[in-house]
């Protein structure tokens, strides 16, 4: 496992973090966010969605539990904020939506342990030294995820 | 006519028999918050969301208590999208099941479409044209209601729901769930003026949608800064209904009058809320406004609005075959 770091200034940057993010995602693959309430986790997973194809609004899926986008792949955006037990989730079809085709983002992914994320990369994301920064970990398989660690550090080489 | 309506489409499984989308003769709601304490908590299995094991015994009961027998049900009408496709399936399958085995016809009803009903089933008749402040957990919409059937979403979220903003709030507050009618309580002992939070796109009248992730987290901010943790909690919950409730009230009057309507439909669970309704009668009413407001069981999700709507969509001579299908996006029936 490989972790990297940042520091984002800005909405817009960490939007833009989670659109390089994406450029390493493939079907069947996914992201498990976790974070405080407003750390930025629906944020961050807007950028992702538009380099994944979706270019409509992201909203909060916590009451709906999944939205579904059409993107480049369907994209399922999950959250677990209300929910206590795998079962339930499982009843909501956490199988078909983790399958070959489809990429998984999934909120408070750290409230209950999940099957079939073992290709998942991780975000944590806590709040920075003031109202717009925020400190975003990043945690993979460098096997699974091997253009990553250059698509970021290019990413923050040209902002600066 | 008598409509068997279901709706499974999130939390609560309802079903309700309705007579021309008027008169309720049963609506039975059961939400998975109520699941453990119906069932005596002695199933673990219920904790999960189970509209299964729930919607049968349901039907039953709707019928029993209308003291009706099945042969006098002419139409199933049910809820097949928007909502989470698992729980959505479950109220298609069971009422595809009863309109092939009664022989009757079944009618898809968008969920959406039946929160705007249930201002029908309340007044019997429905102001129209009208805006709707469609507003609940998972939903913040205005839409312009021209006529049945016939709908325009001018404005809508951007990122959080409103209600799930009370919900994220009263939690962060320590206040407990469900968050709406908690803050709505908590906050009756408070200032609403003392602590300002921001009213967010309310810089132009023409824009109509909605964000509260940035209320939220400027709530999550004001707690950490030295003057939050000193504040009343009352005062907290206040300052934050007043600004959310302020950018619900001040967007849908605008709508109100850019698209000349008199008539205003609130629609949704954080429609229960006691300020909203009272901030949205008061500013509607002085532009000459009527605000219609449905009784609380009417706001949040029940099959009795979905029996209403799908009254309305059988008389313009919409019905479903058996191919009826969840369908989790399902949009608003628009005209343009």
């Amino acid at each position: 496992m490989k972790t990297l770091t940042f520091t984002t200034n800005s909405y817009n940057h960490t939007v833009e973090l989670g659109e390089t993010i994406a450029k390493s995602l493939l079907p069947g693959q996914g992201i498990l966010l976790t974070g405080d309430l407003g750390a930025g986790k629906t944020t961050i997973i807007s950028g992702i969605c538009k380099t994944l194809g979706y270019t409509g609004h992201v909203k909060s899926p916590t009451f709906v539990i999944a939205w579904l986008y059409e993107g480049n792949h369907p994209i399922y955006h999950v959250d677990l904020y209300r929910l206590d037990d795998y079962c339930e989730l499982e009843n909501i079809g956490w199988e078909e939506m983790t399958d070959e085709s489809r990429i998984y983002l999934v909120e408070w992914a750290d409230k209950f342990e999940l099957p079939f994320t073992a290709d998942a990369l991780k975000l944590f994301l806590e709040y920075g030294d003031n109202p717009d920064s925020r400190k975003i970990t990043v945690e993979y398989n460098e096997r699974t995820y091997p253009h990553l660690e250059k698509d970021l550090l290019e990413y923050e080489n040209n902002r600066n | 006519m008598l409509i068997l309506g279901i709706e499974s489409s999130c939390d609560e499984t309802s079903v309700a028999i309705v007579e021309d989308g008027r008169k309720t003769i049963a609506n039975l709601v059961l939400s998975q918050l109520d699941v453990h304490r119906d069932f005596g908590g002695v199933v673990p299995e219920l904790a999960c969301r189970m509209h299964l094991e729930i919607i049968n015994p349901l039907i039953e009961q709707a019928l029993e208590q209308s003291g009706l027998k099945w042969e006098d049900i002419d139409a199933i009408a049910v809820t097949h999208g928007p909502g989470l496709v698992g729980a959505v399936l479950i109220g298609v399958a069971a009422a595809k099941a009863l309109a092939y085995s009664l022989n009757k016809p079944l009618i898809g009803v968008n969920h959406l479409e039946g929160h705007i009903y249930a201002n029908h089933l309340e007044e019997g008749e429905m102001a129209i044209p009208a805006i709707s402040l469609l507003v609940s957990g998972g939903h913040t919409s205005l839409v312009l209601v021209r006529d049945h059937g016939n709908y325009e979403i001018v404005g809508e979220t951007r990122d959080d729901a409103a209600g799930e903003a009370f919900d994220k709030v009263a939690r962060m507050l320590g206040l407990g769930y469900p968050g709406g009618p908690v803050i709505d309580k908590t906050a009756k002992a408070g200032n609403p003026d003392l602590i300002r939070f921001p009213r967010a796109m309310t810089e132009s009248r023409d824009n109509f949608d909605f964000s509260f992730s940035g209320l939220k987290t400027a709530v999550v901010y004001y707690l950490k800064s030295e003057e939050g943790k000193k504040a009343r909690v009352e005062d907290i919950a206040a300052g934050f209904q007043e600004a959310a409730v302020d950018v619900l009230v001040k967007k849908t009057v605008n709508a109100a009058k850019k698209f000349n309507v008199k008539d205003i439909l609130l629609a949704g669970g954080v429609a229960r809320n006691s300020r909203l309704r009272e901030k949205m009668a008061e500013k509607a009413g002085r532009k000459g406004i009527k605000v219609h407001l449905p009784s609380p069981i009417l706001c949040t999700d029940n099959a009795a609005m979905i029996a209403t709507a799908g009254y309305f969509l059988y008389k313009r001579g919409i019905v479903s075959d058996l191919g009826l299908d969840a369908l989790p996006n399902l949009p608003l029936p628009q005209c343009q």
